[in-house]
């Protein structure tokens, strides 16, 4: 794999770092010529786990820690690996939430995030690796 | 900023959004929306308070904005509540939330 295929940002754990998010994967999955559709997808995706991580992964939210969002594509798929030192958690052990067969009076407003990722995309995995959670998603790639 | 409109005549409370409905952005709507919502049942209308989203140039919601679509059809009941204009992406997060067949979503 080339450089040119692989590129990385590093954000600090704050929502106002999430608009940042959107952009490197929007502008790198672009320059990449990745079809608009699998754009949302892996925008959505990664944003929907930054979040998590922003909101569950620290104890001190006050403390700046950094998250590495690392994109990587060859000739068949784009993953990306997202990287924090947060508390060991691996959100993918979660069943999928029971709420989306319930009436909307029914529902919490929540506990979505990882269930959309799982739906959007077609490769999912975790592990735990010295102090990082790492985080991988893949998409198959349709060349436009 | 939240941009909206209000009927009084037919008691249609329409918020237009743009952009990316992400979780920055839903931070800062929720309370904004809550308290509106609050405000708006409590004057004494004849009609029942109905809500619209217009999603007419949002490009994707996540899935903290699905929570607001929730919590606001919770609140005037979803015969109440309306999304508008959705792009295809729109639809289909909808539809993995399960929400295609409780929210009049076009």
């Amino acid at each position: 794999m080339s450089d040119s295929c692989k590129k990385l940002l590093t954000i600090l754990n704050k929502f106002e770092q999430i608009p940042d998010v959107e952009e490197f994967v929007l502008q790198t999955a672009s320059n990449w010529n990745i079809d608009p559709e699998t754009i949302n997808e892996l925008v959505l995706s990664t944003e929907e786990i930054v979040s998590n991580i922003i909101n569950y992964g620290f104890n001190d939210v006050s403390e700046d820690r950094e998250i590495n969002i690392l994109m990587m594509k060859n000739e068949t798929k784009i993953s990306i690996i997202i990287k924090d030192d947060g508390m060991a958690f691996n959100p993918l052990g979660k069943e999928n939430p029971d709420s989306i067969e319930k009436p909307v009076e029914e529902r919490e407003a929540g506990g979505l995030g990882i269930y959309f990722v799982k739906e959007l995309m077609d490769h999912v995995d975790y592990h735990h690796e010295g102090k990082f959670n790492l985080l991988t998603i893949e998409k198959f790639i349709t060349k436009i | 900023m939240l941009d909206y409109i209000y009927n009084s005549e037919t008691n249609v409370l329409k918020f237009n959004f743009q952009g990316k409905l992400d979780t920055t952005a839903s931070i800062g709507f929720r309370p904004e929306i809550d308290k509106l919502l609050t405000e708006m049942m409590a004057g004494s209308h004849k009609l029942p308070l109905s809500v619209n989203f217009d999603f007419q140039v949002v490009d994707f919601i996540t899935s903290a904005f699905v929570g607001i679509c929730v919590s606001t059809a919770k609140k005037v009941g979803k015969i109440n509540f309306s999304i508008a204009n959705t792009n295809p992406f729109i639809k289909r997060t909808f539809k993995i939330a399960g929400l295609d067949r409780e929210l009049n979503v076009s």
